[in-house]
């Protein structure tokens, strides 16, 4: 399976979906003109990642970790709502196997109190538990 | 009567800020090319004067969101599709400004929200907005999730003004904050 990576612009982030080490990265600034164009990349390769993870945790005793990373200086609304999305998605592949663990990881500026604030309310609706690391 | 005069009514009646260290105003077609120059240039000056973080950012998100809700919502006729900005950088305050044109179909649900973010406290708002973005439904035919406007309400802490008025047969949709 192929990663995928897209550079950063003035208004999309630099994304890093990975399936050798089973990381997606999401970092920058996200106000792209159309978010749902902008994410179907990263929505199709998760569900290509999901068939793959479930193959490699069926052949393996081990536990499989997935890691989501944002790193994120800004995101419009309609970022947000993608982002929900991404994190459901993450969550409904670590229910599917006892054997995957998705972990969550929210960095934020240390005197940012909006992008830390956002983080929290993400945790609270999704239900999804996070590690908030000051930058 | 005159657009400008209920905008510098409005603004005589909100804004403090009489003598700005550093200020902009437009009112303009906007397309996201033009966004994208007006953010940049805003970046440069608010690290030019060494405006802290936690201010430049509230401002910032507050910018793109009402900016980019003004280039989905505002009307599509010719002569009535400009958007208005108006930033006042002052010693110990910003103001934004921010004007358009909208559809009269958009009139009820946007004066709904605007009487719910004056009515409901900071935390309530914030309910409703993370509520509303997971709520499983699409973003709408304008790519918006619906909830630009409630964020900016969080971001100046409750800080903001905002009118919907009869303007020459149209409707015109005008918001202050005040960010400190």
């Amino acid at each position: 399976m192929e990663n995928l990576h897209l550079d950063p612009t003035q208004n999309t982030p630099l994304i890093n979906c990975d399936s050798k080490t089973n990381s997606i990265t999401i970092e920058g600034e996200s106000r792209p003109e159309n978010v749902r164009a902008f994410y179907a990349n990263l929505f199709e390769w998760l569900d290509n990642f999901e068939k793959l993870i479930y193959y490699a945790v069926s052949l393996s005793a081990n536990e499989k970790q997935i890691e989501l990373n944002f790193k994120l200086e800004y995101f419009n609304s309609s970022s947000l709502k993608v982002f929900m999305e991404i994190i459901d998605k993450l969550k409904k592949i670590e229910k599917g196997s006892d054997k995957i663990k998705l972990v969550i990881n929210w960095y934020y500026e240390e005197d940012d109190e909006d992008i830390l604030d956002s983080g929290k309310e993400f945790e609270k609706m999704t239900g999804a538990s996070m590690n908030f690391i000051s930058n | 009567m005159r657009k400008e005069l209920i905008i510098n009514d409005f603004l005589k009646e909100h804004s403090i800020i009489n003598e700005p260290i550093y200020s902009i105003e437009f009112n303009e077609l906007l397309n996201q090319k033009k966004l994208d120059e007006y953010l940049l240039d805003i970046k440069q000056q608010f690290e030019k004067l060494n405006i802290p973080t936690v201010i430049k950012k509230k401002c910032y998100g507050i910018i793109v969101e009402a900016l980019e809700n003004g280039m989905r919502h505002s009307l599509k006729v010719d002569h009535f599709d400009l958007i208005y900005h108006k930033l006042d950088i002052g010693t110990d305050l910003i103001e934004l400004s921010f004007g358009n044109y909208i559809e009269e179909k958009d009139r009820p649900i946007l004066e709904k929200h605007i009487s719910l973010i004056e009515k409901e406290g900071y935390d309530k708002i914030k309910e409703l907005m993370y509520t509303k973005a997971s709520d499983g439904k699409p973003l709408s035919e304008r790519g918006g999730a619906g909830v630009g406007i409630f964020d900016m309400a969080i971001k100046s802490k409750g800080n903001i003004k905002q009118k919907v008025f009869e303007l020459n047969s149209k409707f015109y949709y005008f918001t202050h904050i005040k960010i400190k």
